[in-house]
């Protein structure tokens, strides 16, 4: 069952629908290739050296380079790991949340969870990284990493809900939306002062 | 053996006086920045503006940020680099305000190396009256994209030509209406990019130093953003 979500996610195939309490998509976020980083050469290393492994050691009858070739494609799989999950990555940032997509399934949460979001750039011999830090109501964080935008995400999650505020879309029934008073206008009834 | 290599002595001291030297250009090279781009220094753009200086040094040059003597030095531990800059006034009958900060702290242990840094600068409006918030944006910028800050949802302004060049979010149809109208004003920023903020209570021009929209570009027409800025919150807020 877990494998077949992993190879659903891959190929992109959306496991669920749009969380409609969520409110309207605002900003939609991929993961990128490059957040692997050197991750990825030592995954081809180790691809090519496992290949080529195999196919000397199969030509040749060697046993010892095959289990040799076997052992560098099982270390190029565990390579691809991280910057297979960094790349086939989509946060969705919504009205009222946020949904964060991976192979292994996807998290959604509500704005009123979010206490905090700060961009993170990690800097060291491998390279830079840039990661985006969430903060929950209930003391536990989640670190997004090697995704587009990290800025603007970082922006839209730390950023209060507008306060009293509904759109028409979200309130559902045909009837007309009361006037806020908070804001002094219906939803999706605002007017320029004077006209 | 009692005969020293001349170089033992003649390399350190040709180091010393080659570091001497770039540290000197370096500040010499600030100082004509800073007399050159004397139109960004606080004091004169408060004045450009016609707003008063609240808060911060006349002399820090918003531009040529290295030309200050603590950016300059950079932080140390338990020794932040802080430089806020606070202008206000009503040149434009709409109270309107230039804010600027700079902070980097930085703390460092046997392995890391930690830098926070916040950076804000914008020109913002005040309306007499709440209005929706929003968000504007140039949808092509020098230097990148511009990275939204509001949660809103896009909308049509009603105005194709607005609507291929700048990207609107907000609740309110209402407000892209007003925005696709107000819009033909900011061209005046195409080279900067544009990035205004409402956050329902004040229209902001906000600016970065190194990404779009470019601080000293869009600075440049500072007088021009000023009234902008009154003339959209007259719209927005009566």
């Amino acid at each position: 069952m877990i494998f077949a979500r992993l190879v659903l996610a891959a190929a992109g195939v959306s496991l669920q629908g749009a969380p409609m309490e969520l409110g309207q998509r605002v900003s939609s976020h991929r993961g990128t290739f490059g957040a692997g980083g050197w991750l990825w050469y030592l995954a081809i290393i180790f691809l090519l050296s496992g290949v080529v492994g195999l196919v000397k050691g199969a030509a040749a009858g060697d046993s010892d380079k095959m289990l040799t070739g076997v052992l560098a494609l099982g270390a190029s799989v565990v390579m691809a790991i991280v910057p297979m999950l960094r790349w086939r990555q989509t946060v969705d940032v919504f009205e009222r949340g946020f949904v964060w997509k991976r192979l292994y399934g996807e998290r959604q949460v509500g704005r009123a969870e979010i206490r905090n979001a700060t961009m993170i750039t990690h800097h060291s011999r491998q390279g830079t990284r840039v990661e985006v830090k969430i903060e929950l109501q209930n003391g536990k964080s989640c670190s997004i990493v090697g995704v587009e935008q990290p800025e603007q995400l970082t922006n839209l999650l730390r950023a209060a809900p507008p306060s009293g505020y509904q759109t028409a879309a979200n309130l559902g029934a045909a009837a007309p939306a009361p006037v806020n008073p908070q804001t002094g206008w219906a939803p999706g009834g605002w007017k320029p002062p004077g006209s | 053996m009692n005969q020293i290599p001349i170089q033992v002595f003649l390399f350190p001291v040709l180091g010393i006086v080659a570091v001497a030297y770039m540290l000197w250009s370096r500040k010499r090279t600030g100082q004509a920045h800073d007399q050159q781009f004397s139109s960004y220094r606080a004091g004169e753009l408060a004045q450009r503006l016609g707003l008063q200086l609240i808060a911060g040094d006349p002399n820090f040059n918003l531009f040529i940020r290295y030309a200050n003597v603590d950016v300059q030095r950079g932080p140390s531990d338990g020794k932040p680099v802080h430089i806020e800059i606070r202008m206000q006034g009503a040149p434009n009958g709409v109270p309107l305000e230039l804010v600027y900060l700079y902070r980097v702290e930085r703390e460092s242990d046997f392995t890391t190396v930690t830098w926070r840094t916040w950076f804000d600068c914008r020109m913002s409006a005040q309306a007499a009256r709440p209005f929706p918030p929003f968000e504007l944006i140039s949808r092509s910028a020098p230097l990148g994209p511009i990275a939204q800050t509001q949660p809103l949802p896009p909308q049509p302004t009603g105005n194709p030509s607005v609507d291929a060049s700048y990207l609107v979010t907000t609740a309110e149809p209402g407000v892209a209406q007003v925005l696709g109208q107000a819009a033909a004003g900011l061209a005046t920023f195409a080279n900067s990019g544009v990035h205004l903020v409402g956050d329902g209570q004040k229209v902001s021009f906000v600016m970065k130093q190194d990404k779009a929209p470019l601080l000293a570009n869009a600075l440049y027409y500072a007088e021009d953003m000023s009234q902008q800025l009154a003339e959209l919150a007259r719209r927005l807020g009566g």
